[in-house]
């Protein structure tokens, strides 16, 4: 018997992607009707589901909240990198996402923390208040970070804005909350 | 490739899968043994294919690509003189004295060399000699060029890591090795997925971490010339043992012009590799468990490279993931989709804040 391949191959592949995503992009409702009928994505693609397909809570939980989402609040949480401190967030970090997807703010919950410690949601609560230790890396890790001036933030109250890495890091992070939630709970 | 769905990509060539060492579970299953080589003319091919293709970047890596001295140079030298970025991996077997290591990079230098990245650990150290590392450290930093060493990562190391960074710290001045030289621990990776290996606690992949773990970085982004002239998209540890990933041929061409393009559309009409881009090894290994309760996945794989292989090559996790590869498909779009638009508000919202004061970056 031959051996099946592991593919998904798509004429067009990337490119009809990327348009499917340019379509939604500005389109709330379009990217709401995907969540209720994830089949039409596939048929985007000019592929005919062979039977009914489901998808996980996360991404839709994420996409019905986005609006409530106070991106300022994020921020306020950047400091800048250290030579000790693989990763600059602090424990407030990302709080406003955590509380529009699951319903509370893990930096006032505290508490709550313990409780749920063995339950998936929280692990993800724990993510944010150990933020300095070193992310993901499978592939290894480097034990100095060069301090980038896009990092350097203001020491008093000035404001402290995200730059193009941290942005790329709250959507890291947003995949992480909407998987966590999705996939795991 | 008119998209911006991959934002890089670079050549990574492999001259030849010979090396001097022989490893226990190299990733590339290369040896003294194995002599299978492409042509210098395939080399520098191989690095105009690539910059007609937008490529600015090229790896030179093996097997010991130090073994073809020659040929490495000619090639570094060529990709330079198209504009291109070049980076050596190499385990520093031509270090073997302080003048020598300092001549290697002078030349290395001259042909426009710009990263060099060595190797060892318990299994390098069978082979080469640690002395080769910091005589090839001291003479890539103190020359100025960015520096990386890699250090397998295992639970319990043969070689005395502190007393190897104290060894280092001497090489340069403190300020040029902080500046230009990175000490990097990876996990060293049994080829086999169902070998698991020791390594320290904290970092296997679990259900308490693996929602952090990111695609993959190097599928579609490193495009792989191999030493049998065989293209990958990836240059994973044991890639060469996965069919699926085996997308074209540098040597066996036919008329095609241009191979890497080719390889590189046909790469990216397999959205099962940009899954594994966009949401990485381990989840999908997770996710095929909970299809099926009965594949166990935690506390097994540190390098993901290793829980790709569980994937391609675990008939269980490679049958269930195929089962419900459309279900797959449909959760990689949308949570895509998703972040697309999370994206765009956040940099809006950055966009207006930053609009506002941006006199208070320092």
């Amino acid at each position: 018997m031959k051996k099946q391949k592991l593919t998904f191959k798509v004429d067009g592949g990337l490119e009809k992607v990327s348009a499917l995503y340019a379509a939604a992009q500005n389109n709330k409702q379009a990217v709401e009707n995907y969540g209720q009928n994830p089949a039409s994505l596939l048929q985007a693609l000019s592929v005919e589901p062979s039977r009914e397909i489901r998808i996980s809570e996360g991404y839709k939980k994420l996409a019905s909240t986005m609006d409530t989402i106070n991106f300022g609040k994020w921020h306020d949480t950047f400091e800048p990198r250290t030579e000790t401190t693989s990763y600059t967030l602090q424990q407030k970090a990302f709080t406003s996402l955590w509380y529009a997807v699951n319903g509370y703010d893990p930096a006032l919950q505290a508490g709550k923390m313990g409780d749920d410690f063995e339950q998936a949601n929280a692990v993800v609560v724990v993510v944010t208040f150990t933020m300095t230790v070193t992310m993901a890396s499978t592939n290894g890790y480097s034990d100095k970070f060069k301090e980038i001036p896009a990092y350097r933030t203001p020491t008093q109250d000035g404001p402290k804005f995200a730059g193009k890495e941290e942005l790329a890091y709250m959507s890291r992070y947003a995949q992480t909350v909407a998987e966590q939630i999705g996939w795991f709970s | 490739m008119k998209h911006d769905l991959i934002t890089h990509r670079n050549l990574t060539l492999m001259l030849t899968y010979r090396c001097n060492a022989q490893c226990a579970e190299c990733g590339t299953f290369s040896s003294p043994h194995d002599k299978s080589e492409i042509t210098l003319e395939t080399g520098l091919s191989s690095i105009d294919w690539a910059k007609e293709c937008g490529l600015n970047q090229v790896v030179f890596t093996g097997g010991e690509p130090s073994l073809r001295w020659d040929d490495l140079v000619t090639c570094i030298r060529h990709a330079t003189s198209l504009g291109m970025h070049t980076r050596v991996v190499s385990n520093a077997q031509w270090a073997t004295s302080a003048e020598k290591a300092e001549k290697g990079i002078r030349e290395l230098i001259d042909a426009g060399l710009k990263e060099i990245n060595y190797s060892t650990g318990d299994e390098h150290v069978r082979f080469i000699p640690l002395e080769n590392i910091i005589f090839a450290v001291g003479a890539a930093v103190n020359a100025g060029m960015s520096t990386a060493l890699m250090f397998e990562l295992r639970a319990k190391s043969r070689v005395d890591e502190a007393d190897l960074i104290a060894r280092l710290e001497k090489v340069a001045p403190p300020e040029l090795m902080k500046e230009k030289f990175n000490f990097i621990r990876s996990p060293w990776m049994p080829i086999r997925h169902d070998n698991i290996a020791e390594y320290q606690e904290g970092i296997y992949a679990n259900k308490k971490n693996v929602a952090r773990r990111t695609g993959c970085e190097s599928i579609l982004s490193n495009y792989v010339v191999q030493g049998s002239g065989k293209i990958a998209p990836c240059c994973g540890l044991g890639m060469r043992t996965v069919p699926e990933l085996q997308i074209g041929d540098a040597v066996n061409r036919g008329n095609d012009k241009n191979p890497l393009a080719t390889a590189i559309k046909e790469a990216e009409r397999d959205l099962f590799l940009y899954a594994l881009h966009k949401i990485g090894p381990e989840k999908i290994v997770a996710w095929a468990a909970q299809k099926d309760p009965s594949i166990q996945w935690e506390n097994m794989y540190a390098h993901r490279c290793q829980a790709c292989m569980r994937i391609y090559r675990d008939p269980k996790v490679k049958q269930v993931i195929i089962d419900n590869i459309q279900e797959l498909m449909a959760e990689m779009l949308y949570g895509g989709m998703v972040l697309k638009q999370f994206e765009r508000m956040a940099d809006q919202a950055i966009g207006e804040k930053s609009a506002e004061k941006v006199t208070h970056y320092v």
